[in-house]
């Protein structure tokens, strides 16, 4: 099943055949506008906090809150993405969200593919328990752990530091990313591998000359939602960094809410900006993400 | 190196990551919940299930758990009938590019950073918010002052659910595409030749096919939506007076705020208890779908 879904294109499957039954269903070219038109709707709802949120941040300081408002700002500025681009710190905690969760997804992809191999590809004793294991550390809440963690992170003096960061958004992806991986490995055919082995190839060269680019969907799938988890992280951030030039992006959007008054100004732009890189990767993504997800859990 | 260990070097290093980062610290949190007077200087007292007993008597924590199912289950009922639906609509038949297009637009709230969801929710459920404007302009909201969304004790809740809704949807949708894509394709042929219509066919080949795929995603979206913690700290705080107040914040406040550690080590453990008895749930459901 999966096998097949790999390949096709999302949705053929759904998709009656065109010719045979043309006849009957009459209005074809009207349900499709119909279609279209429901479906254009319903973007443009969901689209409108988005859109909310952009005019917003070209309006000036002063009408964010203005009401009623006109739907587009009557005359906008690029004044707040001067402030956020106007500042060192912002640059800074950009590229420090960026290298946390790029850092992540190359330890959640190289050690997830890593025992997702081992699963799919060898029987040994405890297997069963091994798989109870990834699931069960799946179900553990990030807010049930952050006292005992700050305890373990101050212990081994890396307390404000982005490898603390690090492994921990690696461990919360990896329990997802050995169920996807493992998947998806399993639609692998093992015959592949067979004849690599003849020729003497170790497990390891295996794994990076054939597993690496017939299982790039699901990799690359794996990967986004790793990247995802890391870079919107906010509990952590808050409570395993404290420096200015440690933050990350969400932490530093949330520290402009102050105690009395909130830079929403500034905080508007950020946000606008701090969205920019996810759109791009999923753009990027896009063509594997749907076709390399193949649930974990559900197949099996 | 020995065959019988090659596959257990393969798993060890991600066992032993997740076993130290996330077992251990679980660990400590339920040995916590069973002490009182931790990091102080009189030295941590085992106190039993007496925490456990202190979070019962709290009102709060009954309050923060029916919040909590409440916003789980309409989170989820959102989430798949936007997320299952928009899914069936974008796997009907249409041009590949068109397809491409709609998809990325409905994933979109998906890439959005929670922060910046709640920030645009606040934002847009203020009284003086762009939504009360658009009530306005379209005439349904002419009288009174304009609702205060996130600050109204009826209207909180709502709010939090429909930021929810549109920030967690797209996830359910790209897992419903994908459970969509792995249903056979002769199955629908077959079934159109024997004249079945539309509804036959989503009635007996998509839902038992997607039914497995359904649970699973209500599994996970269960374990995701009880632990949300960003949207009601940042949006509401659990507030007001305590209608939005949900387990992973009162876990939050009774750590950071009060300072109970242990009550706050109980309540965590409450949350993985809860989260357990509904993954159980749902495994045991989706066993006999898949037996049966």
């Amino acid at each position: 099943m999966i096998r097949n879904a790999v390949a096709r294109q999302p949705g053929a499957g759904a998709a009656p055949a065109a010719g045979r039954g043309a006849l009957r269903r009459w209005p074809s070219h009207l349900e499709i506008i119909i279609r279209g038109l429901v479906l254009l709707a319903l973007a443009v709802v969901v689209l409108y906090p988005i859109f909310w949120l952009i005019t917003n941040s070209i309006r000036p300081n002063g009408e964010i809150f203005k009401h009623p408002a006109e739907w587009l700002p009557p005359t906008p500025t690029l004044e707040a993405y001067g402030k956020v681009f106007g500042k060192g710190l912002w640059l800074r905690i950009f590229l420090n969200s960026y290298f946390v969760a790029g850092a992540t997804t190359l330890l959640a992809i190289t050690l997830g593919a890593l025992a997702a191999y081992g699963i799919s590809r060898f029987a040994f004793r405890g297997k069963r328990l091994l798989e109870f294991f990834v699931v069960g550390t799946q179900q553990i809440p990030p807010v049930a752990m952050i006292i005992p963690f700050f305890a373990l992170v101050r212990q081994f003096g890396l307390y404000d530091t982005h490898l603390a960061l690090i492994i921990t958004y690696a461990a919360f992806a990896l329990p997802l990313a050995i169920l996807m991986l493992t998947t998806y490995f399993a639609t692998i055919p093992i015959e592949l591998e067979e004849s690599a082995f003849i020729d003497g190839a170790g497990r390891l060269r295996m794994l990076w000359t054939i597993m690496r680019p017939l299982a790039l969907p699901g990799i690359v799938a794996t990967g986004v939602f790793a990247f995802i988890l890391s870079f919107q992280d906010l509990l952590f951030a808050v409570q395993l960094t404290v420096s200015d030039d440690m933050r990350t992006i969400p932490l530093g959007i949330v520290t402009l809410i102050g105690q009395q008054n909130v830079d929403w100004h500034q905080m508007l732009a950020a946000s606008v900006i701090a969205s920019i890189p996810l759109l791009v990767l999923y753009a990027l993504a896009q063509r594997y993400l749907v076709s390399g997800l193949t649930l974990g859990a559900v197949k099996q | 190196m020995r065959r019988a260990l090659l596959p257990y070097a393969f798993v060890a290093p991600a066992v032993i990551v997740m076993a130290a980062l996330m077992v251990f610290p679980m660990g400590r949190m339920i040995h916590m919940s069973l002490f009182q007077d931790l990091f102080s200087r009189v030295g941590e007292q085992f106190v039993g299930f007496e925490n456990y007993a202190d979070l019962f008597q709290k009102e709060l924590f009954w309050v923060a758990l029916a919040n909590s199912i409440i916003f789980v289950v309409a989170s989820l009922i959102i989430h798949q009938i936007v997320g299952g639906g928009l899914a069936l609509l974008l796997t009907s038949r249409m041009r590949g590019s068109l397809r491409t297009f709609f998809r990325a637009i409905f994933i979109t709230p998906w890439l959005i950073i929670p922060a910046v969801v709640a920030i645009t929710w606040v934002l847009l459920l203020d009284h003086r918010g762009g939504f009360n404007s658009m009530l306005r302009s379209l005439g349904i909201v002419e009288c009174c002052p304009p609702p205060e969304w996130f600050g109204d004790f009826k209207l909180a809740m709502p709010a939090l659910i429909a930021t929810n809704g549109w920030g967690g949807y797209p996830l359910t949708m790209i897992m419903w595409l994908a459970g969509l894509q792995s249903i056979p394709k002769d199955h629908y042929e077959a079934a159109s030749v024997d004249g079945a219509g539309r509804w036959r066919r989503f009635r007996h080949i998509t839902l038992p096919a997607m039914g497995p795929t359904i649970l699973t995603i209500l599994l996970l979206d269960t374990i995701y939506t009880f632990r949300n913690w960003d949207l009601p700290f940042l949006t509401t705080g659990g507030g007001p007076g305590d209608t939005t107040m949900v387990l992973p914040l009162l876990t939050y406040r009774e750590a950071f705020i009060g300072f109970n550690f242990g009550i706050s080590a109980a309540s965590a453990v409450m949350i993985l208890v809860i989260t357990a008895f509904f993954v159980f749930w749902f495994l045991r459901i989706r066993g006999r779908l898949l037996e049966g």
